[in-house]
């Protein structure tokens, strides 16, 4: 006699279902319905959910035996969370997870050969690029590394139709992705730095504004202001020596090191608490 | 019919077995290592295309050369953005406009040597004579019995007169083809030409003759 019982916990917001069937005798086709108020978020092997599992919750066949059948939702955890609404014996069939030639088994079982978003160069497309429909592989290679979605299901696949509509979008989705940058650097610029940086930060550039009008001068008058602004001859003389850049990229570097030690080094807040 | 030319290591000669047997056959080869291909390239859509939904088989098909063809992309964007479980459809697309399809399998046992091993009526392994590329064909053998590939022919590439194939059809528990280790098929493949039409009585030449009249004895069980 089949028995089934779900157990569910809930954590960062997501609820995690653990649905139970028990004791099966013989291979039985199971249907476990999700009665939370939420989509299914089943288990996935190689960003392919594994099988039996649907929008709807699982539906297979099972070997004889016990099982756990876990997944997770966003809904709020509350009882039941899943169902047995159906249990037939089929003393025939296949249990799933059985290797089969279905080509998403075989993508499960073996492994997504896609090369990993990192290694996919993001930009212009380079001289390879031209030997194919160059604008169709620059989509890819923009859009894709920001799409939170999971592998199978991140990259729109457009029918034959509408194929030409598809070559003509990524041009826009690209320069979308573009126009962000000089935006975060504005926000860098606007950003409140520690108070014991401020200022110095505030004089270089001061004294970068006034390198760039003194380079930047090209008739008398102009350079006249510049100078003058510079504090004279004596201004700009000390100017050129001053050995800014080297003193900003030092603070960068070190900045950049410190920034990175400190990425790695996650302050036990809570286990040190829990024993103080 | 799909044949699936593979042997799980890399270099041992997969593209130029799978090429010459495609021009002995009279049939379409279809370059399956999606990250990394290795048979020419040219321009139009290419098999990458074919599996982001971009092209339909019919228009990757190239029949301009010496072998029709399937090319593949270079380009890992392009490798990135395929759907690799469209390579099964797509094959027996082909499959539906050509006597033989031989799809060049990557190196490894990912599912892009998976794929076409499912969807395969039959396998053809490529190994040296090294320890270690007849260790990985042997894997790649036990992954084609899984998936109801049946082993039609081992190609022992590269070979010397002194190497003895019969232990290794032992092993592998299929015919054996001896492809010997040839200038003219080296200079061949180079220039993208099957070595029958550039050494036609070469002993390379001859080897791939009776590779595919093996093929075709598979077929007809």
């Amino acid at each position: 006699m089949v028995r089934f019982d779900c157990s569910v916990s809930h954590r960062d917001g997501v609820t995690l279902v653990a649905a139970y069937v028990r004791e099966l005798d013989a291979p039985t086709r199971v249907d476990v319905r999700n009665r939370l108020d939420g989509p299914v978020w089943p288990p996935r092997s190689e960003g392919v959910p594994e099988a039996g599992w649907t929008d709807a919750g699982f539906a297979g066949v099972l070997a004889p035996g016990s099982h756990a059948l876990g997944y997770a939702t966003p809904a709020s955890p509350a009882a039941p969370a899943a169902e047995l609404v159906d249990a037939v014996p089929m003393p025939d069939a296949d249990p799933v997870g059985e290797l089969t030639d279905r080509p998403a088994d075989v993508l499960r079982e073996l492994g997504d050969p896609s090369p990993p978003a990192d290694v996919v160069p993001v930009g212009p497309p380079s001289v390879d690029d031209a030997s194919g429909p160059a604008t169709s592989h620059s989509t890819a290679s923009s859009t894709e590394p920001e799409s939170p979605m999971p592998d199978r299901e991140r990259a729109p696949r457009p029918s034959a139709s509408d194929s030409a509509g598809a070559t003509q979008s990524p041009v826009s989705d690209t320069a979308g992705s573009r126009v962000q940058q000089p935006g975060a650097r504005a926000d860098d610029e606007h950003a409140r730095l520690p108070p014991a940086l401020g200022p110095w930060m505030a004089a270089m550039e001061r004294r970068t504004d006034t390198a760039e009008s003194l380079a930047a001068a090209e008739t008398v008058p102009e350079a006249t202001a510049a100078v003058r602004e510079a504090g004279g001859m004596t201004g700009v003389r000390e100017l050129a020596e001053a050995a800014d850049e080297r003193q900003l990229r030092l603070v960068a570097r070190r900045a950049r090191r410190l920034a990175d030690r400190r990425a790695g080094a996650t302050v036990p807040v809570e286990t040190l608490s829990s024993l103080a | 019919m799909i044949l699936a030319v593979t042997g799980g290591k890399g270099g041992v000669g997969k593209s130029t077995v799978a090429y010459n047997l495609a021009a002995q056959l009279d049939g379409a080869v279809v370059d399956g290592d999606l990250a990394m291909a290795d048979l020419p390239a040219s321009h139009g859509p290419d098999l990458h295309d074919v599996l982001a939904g971009r092209a339909a088989p019919a228009e990757a098909v190239r029949d301009d050369g010496p072998v029709t063809m399937v090319p593949c992309g270079r380009t890992l964007a392009g490798a990135r953005a395929s759907d690799p479980t469209q390579l099964a459809e797509t094959l027996d697309t082909l499959d539906r406009t050509h006597r033989w399809v031989v799809v060049d399998s990557p190196a490894g046992l990912r599912a892009d040597v998976g794929l076409p091993l499912a969807v395969a009526d039959a396998a053809v392994l490529v190994t040296t004579p090294s320890k270690a590329a007849v260790t990985d064909a042997l894997r790649v053998r036990e992954l084609a019995r899984e998936l109801d590939a049946g082993l039609c022919r081992v190609v022992l590439n590269r070979t010397d007169p002194d190497t003895a194939t019969d232990p290794v059809a032992d092993r592998f528990g299929a015919p054996v083809v001896s492809v010997p280790d040839s200038e003219a098929l080296a200079t061949a493949q180079r220039h993208g030409r099957p070595v029958d039409r550039t050494a036609p009585d070469s002993p390379a030449a001859n080897a791939f003759e009776t590779l595919a009249a093996g093929v075709y004895s598979c077929s007809s069980v």
